[in-house]
């Protein structure tokens, strides 16, 4: 019995995957209003941002000096941190939050925010997980391919700093639907059907393709035929019902032609 | 009327002040710290008396009984009195007017401070009986007050039976004698032990000054005397006495007593709600009858719980509180608790106290609370800045007048930096520090010719320091004190400073002054503008010290000095002298300027309080400034 070669059939489902990308750029942080900028470059990728986080580790004797604005490489931006403790709510006073240092990431996920954190004797002062004060979902569905930036501005005279290290985590999904969601979400959320259960969107699969040459044609019709009643890895189970048989006969038949 | 009451407050300018949620050791209680003061063990004390004449044709005459004593010390003061002539004939007829031999002159300012000047006519070894003092000089009908210090080591002391006086209510009073080592212990111990010596008050007189300088008499009985239906504020009470010292002498006394009458007294409800704040701090609202008519109280009490050890103080809360929704609040932070059992929880020794006299308002002794949830692990940890201070945030404020806004800034002290700010004292009249001894960032908080209460005067330095990020404070005098409760009580940038020197106090009244209390009565004689200062008067700066926990005093360094007692003068103000028991630097006995949990850097001496004194301004002292400068947090 001739047993055709079967190349699995797409697109196997990715799961999020997370990546350090860690960040150059002057370890000083001029004094008084004036910038210093960390740059990112992030590698080409066909994936979307499921999921971003920043972890900084800045050394300044008075973090409520400090801004951090966190810009994508398609202009996206948010503020993360804009003088903590200013304006004055907590009776820190006018100069904002006088701890130490920063060595926290920054996650929309975390229960504490940035700007309300603050203590006189911990150092450093801005630790953990902090909310940052926009939130960094509008980095999620974009493009994480390109040169990201960190801007950090000291916008008061006296205290200066230097940054010891910046670093995005990128979760990333492929999207291959296009549509700015992970197809995990898609499937997930209902928006896209995962007939096969194989976690891609099936309006991205070549339904009767069993070879993946992206035709269907009558080598998969053979392919049914030669695996009619297969139930343990079987190329031609198209609707993942693990039998071989006449569904799979009419899937070939329903998406007979091209598929490109 | 509500319009331009507005209309002022927006002139004034407000601001919200957050407050501490202050918490100590049980230790503190052990040691008497946070202990409301026993009133019989401070009032005042005096080894001098006030005499007053008239001018008949130039010359003005007073007899007083001298015992026998050291030294003899007369100081004639009033108008014109640096151009008068002073003569002292002994029982025995022997005249002494300064010869150089016996007696002696002296001159210089009447009082710290003060422009005027006077003289002193001071005899050893005098003659006991009666002496006749002669004045003249002295235009006609002009008066002449007569300060003497006779050499017997005998105080006449006074002393309240409560602090906690109210509007309407009796104040009693007390007087007796003591010997100096008894000054600091019970009056009516000290006076039995006098007794006990044969030294005995044959009479007393009393009268009550008012503030435009009049005076009324009161009636004393025995020792005592009663005023009635008091009304609110600062009275003063003037005691003269005549004791027999035991040794065949009779000898005078004059004793001055600044009495602080508090209105609008809350009145607790006796319930009591605990809340949880957050993992182990816990609000403790004190419900109260009505609302007074105050903003704010300053609270205390003791925290019991039983443990393994018994049923015991665990802790002491407190701090300023705003009145809100008829209620006051404490925090309880019951990391203290750990171990015990929360359904032994109660509070006990509670006082409200006016944030400005520090007069008890309202006592509760004891009340059970319930639903303290105690954590099982202790969530500060080794955090005992939490449980001593609270938490920074957005819990707790009360309102302050903006005084001190915008000051412009000096040297190195850009705004937004971190300094050591050098702060005076009270009714300062400028160039209390010398600027060219600090060589560090500094700043000089400078508001002249004040008469602050502690509360007031910290609320000054801390809206002072509002340009500055973070600062220290070495302060002179009254300053000290100012620095001290803004470090107590109020969240400032004295936090924010690094370092463990938070205050320097140079000359400060920690325990008082005699001399805030004459004022009341000498102060329009010498030229001293300010007024009398309650919270430096004896009794004033006990019932302030009661509400100072061990940590804060730890954050504070004190140095005092006192005159170089050589042979030529043994003093640094020829008028002050007469009111204060040596040591003393012509404002502040040593005795007084030092306050027990500081830490005390000592007495130094050739240093006098002010500039004009017998010895330099002990401000100008380059080998502590340098010091204070180096060391200060910043």
């Amino acid at each position: 019995m001739i047993r055709l070669a079967i190349i699995p059939l797409v697109l196997v489902a990715a799961a999020a995957t997370a990546q350090d990308h860690c960040g150059t750029g002057s370890a000083n942080i001029p004094d008084g209003s004036s910038s210093t900028v960390w740059s990112i470059d992030v590698p080409g990728s066909d994936d979307i941002i499921a999921g971003i986080t920043l972890r900084t580790s800045i050394d300044h004797p008075w973090v409520g000096d400090l801004s951090l604005r966190l810009t994508a490489p398609d202009g996206t931006t948010a503020l993360l941190l804009d003088r903590p403790g200013i304006p004055d709510v907590g009776g820190l006073g006018p100069w904002g939050c006088g701890g130490d240092d920063l060595d926290c990431t920054f996650d929309d996920g975390a229960s504490s925010d940035a700007e309300a954190t603050c203590s006189l004797t911990s150092t450093p002062v801005l630790t953990g997980s902090l909310a940052p004060l926009q939130s960094m979902d509008a980095f999620v569905g974009t493009d994480p391919s390109g040169i990201w930036t960190i801007e950090i501005v000291d916008h008061s005279f006296i205290d200066a700093g230097t940054v010891q290290q910046i670093c995005l985590t990128l979760d990333t999904a492929p999207d291959c639907n296009g549509n700015g969601l992970p197809d995990a979400t898609d499937i997930d959320g209902g928006g896209s059907n995962d007939a096969d259960d194989n976690g891609v969107p099936d309006e991205c699969q070549c339904q009767g393709d069993t070879n993946g040459d992206l035709t269907v044609d009558v080598v998969d019709l053979l392919s049914v035929l030669e695996q009619w009643g297969c139930s343990v890895e079987c190329t031609a189970d198209l609707d993942g019902d693990s039998n071989v048989n006449v569904t799979d006969l009419l899937a070939v038949i329903a998406s007979w032609g091209s598929c490109r | 009327m509500l319009a331009t009451c507005f209309i002022l407050s927006l002139l004034a300018g407000t601001t919200d002040v957050p407050v501490k949620h202050l918490g100590a050791p049980p230790s503190d209680l052990d040691r008497g710290w946070l202990v409301e003061p026993d009133p019989r063990e401070h009032g005042t004390r005096s080894h001098h008396s006030v005499h007053e004449a008239i001018f008949v044709d130039g010359l003005a005459t007073i007899r007083i009984e001298v015992p026998r004593g050291g030294m003899l010390k007369l100081l004639s003061a009033g108008t014109g009195s640096e151009t008068w002539t002073i003569e002292a004939i002994a029982p025995g007829g022997a005249s002494h007017s300064g010869d150089g031999t016996i007696s002696k002159i002296r001159r210089g300012s009447m009082v710290p401070g003060g422009d005027a000047t006077a003289q002193r006519l001071d005899i050893r070894d005098p003659e006991p009986g009666v002496w006749t003092v002669n004045v003249r000089g002295g235009e006609r009908d002009r008066s002449m007050t007569l300060l003497v210090e006779d050499g017997s080591p005998i105080r006449l002391r006074a002393w309240l039976d409560d602090y906690s006086n109210l509007a309407g209510d009796t104040v009693t009073v007390h007087a007796g004698c003591s010997f100096p080592d008894d000054i600091s212990i019970n009056g009516d111990v000290a006076m039995s032990n006098a007794t006990a010596a044969g030294a005995t008050m044959l009479s007393m007189s009393a009268r009550l000054l008012h503030e435009d300088g009049t005076s009324s008499g009161l009636a004393a009985r025995s020792n005592r005397l009663q005023l009635h239906s008091m009304d609110a504020g600062i009275h003063t009470v003037i005691i003269d006495a005549t004791i027999d010292d035991g040794v065949g002498g009779l000898l005078h006394r004059t004793a001055t007593l600044p009495i602080a009458v508090e209105h609008d007294a809350p009145v607790l409800s006796g319930t009591a709600k605990v809340e949880p704040m957050d993992a182990s701090r816990r609000r403790i609202e004190l419900g109260l009858a009505g609302q007074p008519d105050r903003d704010r109280v300053l609270a205390g009490a003791e925290i019991w719980a039983t443990s393994s050890d018994g049923h015991r103080p665990r802790c002491w809360i407190g701090g300023i509180t705003p009145i809100d929704d008829g209620s006051v609040s404490l925090v309880l932070d019951a990391d203290w608790l750990h171990g015990c059992d929360a359904d032994t929880v109660e509070i006990r020794s509670l006082r409200l106290a006016d944030v400005d006299t520090f007069v008890a308002l309202t006592r509760l002794d004891r009340l059970p609370l319930e639903g303290v949830v105690i954590p099982a692990t202790r969530a500060s940890g080794l955090r005992t800045d939490r449980m001593h201070m609270g938490v920074l945030g957005p819990d707790r404020f009360v309102t302050s007048r903006t005084m001190h806004e915008s000051a412009p800034p000096l040297r190195s002290a850009q705004p937004g930096g971190h300094n050591l700010m050098l702060v005076h004292g009270y009714c300062e009249d400028g160039d209390a520090w010398p600027l060219n001894q600090f060589t560090g960032d500094f700043t000089e908080y400078e508001n002249l010719s004040q008469n602050f209460s502690h509360d007031q005067f910290a609320l000054d330095i801390r809206s002072f320091g509002n340009q500055y990020k973070s600062y220290s404070i070495v302060a002179h005098s009254q300053g000290g004190n100012a620095g001290l409760h803004l470090y107590t009580f109020y969240w400032s940038g004295l936090d924010w400073s690094t370092g463990i020197r938070k205050v320097q106090a140079l000359g400060t009244p920690l325990q008082g002054t005699p001399l805030a209390g004459s004022i009341a009565d000498l102060g329009a004689i010498f030229g001293i503008q300010c007024g009398s200062n309650y919270d430096m008067t004896y009794d004033g700066a006990a019932q302030w010290a009661s509400f100072i926990p061990s940590w804060a005093r730890a954050s504070t360094w004190v140095w005092s000095t006192t005159f170089e007692d050589g042979w030529f003068y043994d003093y640094c103000n020829i008028g002050s002298d007469l009111l204060l028991s040596d040591p003393e630097d012509g404002v502040v006995e040593v005795s007084g300027a030092h306050l027990n949990g500081t830490n005390d850097m000592g007495t130094k001496e050739g240093w006098c309080h002010i500039q004009g004194m017998a010895d330099p301004a002990q401000t100008l002292d380059t080998n502590r400034n340098d010091e204070m400068d180096s060391e200060g947090a910043r």
